[in-house]
């Protein structure tokens, strides 16, 4: 059934311009890129940590609350969620479908930033090798931050059947990004600023928070999140 | 000969390539409740839409008031007050509110407000938000807010559409009466000719976006065809009886239908068929429906899809 | 153009982004205010003229929140008349689409200069709290907000473009972070992006670009009229 609900939702959107919104961040991250003077020592980490930056600070959390918007969008229009909860499926599942079919989106971005990565690391003739370790924790850390995010947004994207107002709580919550970034105490827990800190990679980071504690943080918040918001979609009048 | 209220003239509307809107030349006369009539998708909306400037026409003029659209939109749309498909409004602002915003803009007086508010029976009503308005209330809202500017011509697209029997009844009565009280003209779309009949004094008839009927409702009445069928018992035997007579039927198993166009004619069949000793149970006349000719008409351009959707 | 006007302040009533016309700036000022809790003693230590650093670290926020701002208020503005297909009635009224279109720049503009105010007011209090005293610069901390105010017109007038034309918001939206995003990082692009005017530099002269800011705002705003003027209404 759930796979059957996510093949419904890949039709949904397929028809959509949500492919067009994946690029937005890879394009971002690209201009920061291609603008940074790469020292000629460390070329590919400095690159990385220009690009992740700019990539995870805020737009990468931003980004995830107009996939979930999206998602929800055209259920809210003309009585899909209705239809929908009328069918002989379970609303767990439907929620479950939307979560994966967002999660996906976020691993698709993620790899299209990995990809401009490259592509920038080489249009600029680094030296060196690629630090593919760094990468791929990278990549797989900032999917790990996302899952509270996306299980928040979903959320409020459910209740709310305007378009605009959970994404514009989403960015009132990520403007503090800056700020936070910047503080010890509460940076490993402010679930807006995870992404950027699983991002900042181990050794190379600027910053240096110890992993296994932020990814309690992460799971934490995330259980909360996502049980929340099933809860809701369980209670939803339609 | 009155006054022509809406005069269009080879109107076109292509999208992409199809004519949605084919050279159609409406005339609407002042005082008329011009029932504009087709099934769904013959381009009832989108000539609505051209009429209120919402859409450009792609060929084609428009000329309402005696004025060109393209030249004098605002002095034209001053006079007109309309209703377009579904009814539009703002949910999070009460009744009241809703008309204020429109009035606002149209300068009318405060009272005109209350005017409209109490002919379409919704004074109770105005100060609750129309999110929580029935359909029904949605649409009578719409109509309060196409009289706001007391308006010369009135638009309305499928004014009925939604509503439950009493509330068609109740537009229909509202509609009936204004040409009389204001001596507004009137222009009202549906794709039910039932609805129309029960209104309209002429009737436009489009179909895949051509005019293909354009005259007063009489007219359309007129072109039903009278047959008149007898039970005899056994069809063909009459038919063949009949015909030395000089008269001609069709038979079908037991009945025989005759065009007769007057009583002499049927009193003729009659005795002609008791002479030759044939029974005759029963006598009906059969009038063609307004639906049947509608149907007639429509079927020409569409094949099958029109009995479904006018039906 | 008056009834048009008071039309769309009568629309706007009861509507939750006037919230954020208040959530903007007492956002950014409460940002400084968690800021300067944390850190009071190093920001202070660090910085003679107390008053020049609390606008500078206000500024930092200006930038993006006033973009996002911008983003989020055009996409709702429009939405009124979206939902419900509101827009065939209000056009099928003896109304001027350019009025029609231009009364939605004035207000949703509107809305953002009192942000903008209340963001200096916010400032200052801000300031005096912090017990950096009344000797303050007045027309500093006004330029902090308005300069940045009027440099981002030709992004407003962008968003409202792309919002009344679309019906769905997420291409504006995601634009719109676009832009916001870009602008924290646009001290590196070149000068002719309209999403780097915002930002302020100390010892630059922005006001070049306030001038700017209001030319090609018009000329965005002309463009749009121009467009929504001849498109079908469905």
């Amino acid at each position: 059934m759930l796979r059957s609900l996510i093949s419904s939702e890949l039709l949904k959107i397929r028809k959509t311009k949500v492919w067009l919104l994946l690029f937005l961040s890879p394009i971002l991250a690209a201009i920061v890129g291609y603008l940074s003077d790469i020292p000629s020592e460390g070329g590919w980490a400095y690159l990385l940590f220009m690009m992740t930056s700019s990539h995870s600070l805020l737009i990468f959390p931003l980004m995830i609350s107009v996939f979930s918007g999206f998602i929800c969008r055209y259920e809210h229009q003309n009585g899909g969620w209705r239809r929908m909860f009328s069918m002989p499926v379970g609303r767990q599942n439907v929620y479950l479908a939307k979560f994966i079919v967002v999660f996906s989106l976020v691993a698709l971005n993620q790899l299209m930033f990995s990809a401009v990565y490259l592509g920038m690391g080489y249009m600029q003739g680094l030296e060196g090798s690629v630090p593919g370790e760094i990468l791929i924790k990278c990549l797989a850390g900032g999917l790990i931050a996302a899952l509270p995010l996306i299980a928040l947004t979903l959320w409020v994207a459910t209740i709310w059947s305007s378009f605009v107002a959970p994404f514009t709580l989403n960015v009132i919550l990520t403007l503090p990004n800056m700020l936070v970034a910047n503080s010890e105490t509460f940076r490993p827990w402010y679930p807006w600023v995870q992404p950027f800190m699983m991002m900042q990679g181990e050794e190379d980071g600027f910053f240096t928070v110890p992993a296994e504690s932020l990814l309690v943080a992460i799971g934490v918040v995330f259980v909360i999140f996502y049980i929340a918001g099933s809860m809701s979609i369980q209670r939803k009048a339609v | 000969m009155t006054e022509t209220i809406i005069q269009t003239d080879g109107l076109v509307k292509s999208f992409k390539g199809t004519n949605v809107v084919d050279r159609v030349d409406l005339t609407i006369r002042k005082g008329e409740i011009y029932g504009f009539l087709g099934p769904n998708g013959a381009g009832k909306t989108t000539t609505i839409r051209m009429l209120l400037g919402l859409m450009k026409p792609s060929a084609g003029t428009i000329s309402i008031f005696g004025k060109s659209l393209t030249s004098s939109k605002i002095e034209i749309l001053r006079k007109v007050g309309s209703l377009v498909e579904s009814p539009s409004y703002y949910d999070h602002l009460n009744g009241r509110e809703n008309l204020e915003a429109l009035r606002k803009v149209l300068q009318v007086p405060k009272s005109r407000i209350d005017e409209v508010l109490a002919i379409v029976r919704l004074t109770k009503d105005a100060h609750r938000p129309v999110k929580e308005y029935s359909l029904g209330m949605k649409q009578r809202l719409g109509i309060a807010s196409s009289l706001l500017g007391e308006p010369e011509l009135l638009i309305l697209d499928e004014p009925t559409n939604g509503l439950d029997p009493s509330g068609i009844q109740e537009i229909r009565e509202l509609i009936k009466s204004l040409p009389e009280e204001c001596g507004i003209t009137i222009m009202i779309s549906s794709h039910l000719l039932s609805e129309i009949e029960q209104m309209a004094t002429q009737v436009g008839i489009i179909s895949k976006g051509r005019l293909i009927y354009q005259d007063s409702i009489e007219k359309l009445q007129s072109k039903a065809q009278h047959r008149i069928r007898l039970r005899v018992g056994n069809g063909e035997i009459a038919k063949k009886k009949l015909l030395p007579h000089g008269h001609v039927a069709e038979a079908e198993e037991e009945y025989i239908y005759v065009e007769v166009h007057h009583d002499d004619e049927i009193a003729s069949v009659v005795s002609t068929l008791v002479k030759e000793k044939i029974p005759v149970y029963r006598i009906e006349e059969q009038r063609q429906s307004l639906e049947d000719i509608f149907l007639d008409l429509t079927k020409d351009e569409e094949g099958s899809y029109a009995s479904h959707s006018a039906s | 153009m008056l009834p048009i006007l008071q039309a769309d302040l009568l629309k706007v009533k009861r509507k939750w982004f006037w919230l954020l016309v208040f959530l903007g700036p007492f956002g950014v000022i409460g940002l400084q205010v968690v800021n300067y809790g944390v850190r009071y003693e190093w920001i202070t230590s660090r910085t003679d003229d107390q008053w020049a650093t609390l606008i500078q670290s206000v500024n930092m926020f200006v930038a993006p929140a006033l973009l996002l701002g911008m983003a989020i208020l055009a996409s709702q503005i429009a939405s009124i008349e979206h939902k419900e297909t509101a827009w065939k009635q209000l056009l099928a009224l003896p109304v001027k689409r350019r009025d029609v279109y231009i009364s939605k720049f004035i207000i949703t503009s509107g809305m953002i200069f009192i942000s903008a105010l209340l963001l200096c007011i916010g400032t200052v209090v801000l300031g005096i709290g912090l017990g950096f005293g009344w000797n303050f610069s007045v027309s500093d901390i006004l330029k902090n907000s308005f300069y940045p105010f009027f440099a981002a017109l030709p992004v407003l007038a962008l968003q409202l473009w792309m919002s009344i034309v679309q019906k769905n918001q997420a291409g504006p939206l995601a634009i719109g972070i676009f832009g916001a995003v870009f602008s924290t990082y646009a001290h590196l692009a070149p000068n002719w992006l309209i999403w780097k005017w915002p930002l302020l530099y100390p010892g630059k002269d922005p006001l070049p670009y306030v001038g700017l800011g209001v030319l090609v705002g018009a000329v965005i705003l002309l463009a749009g009229v121009m467009d929504f003027r001849r498109r079908d209404v469905a």
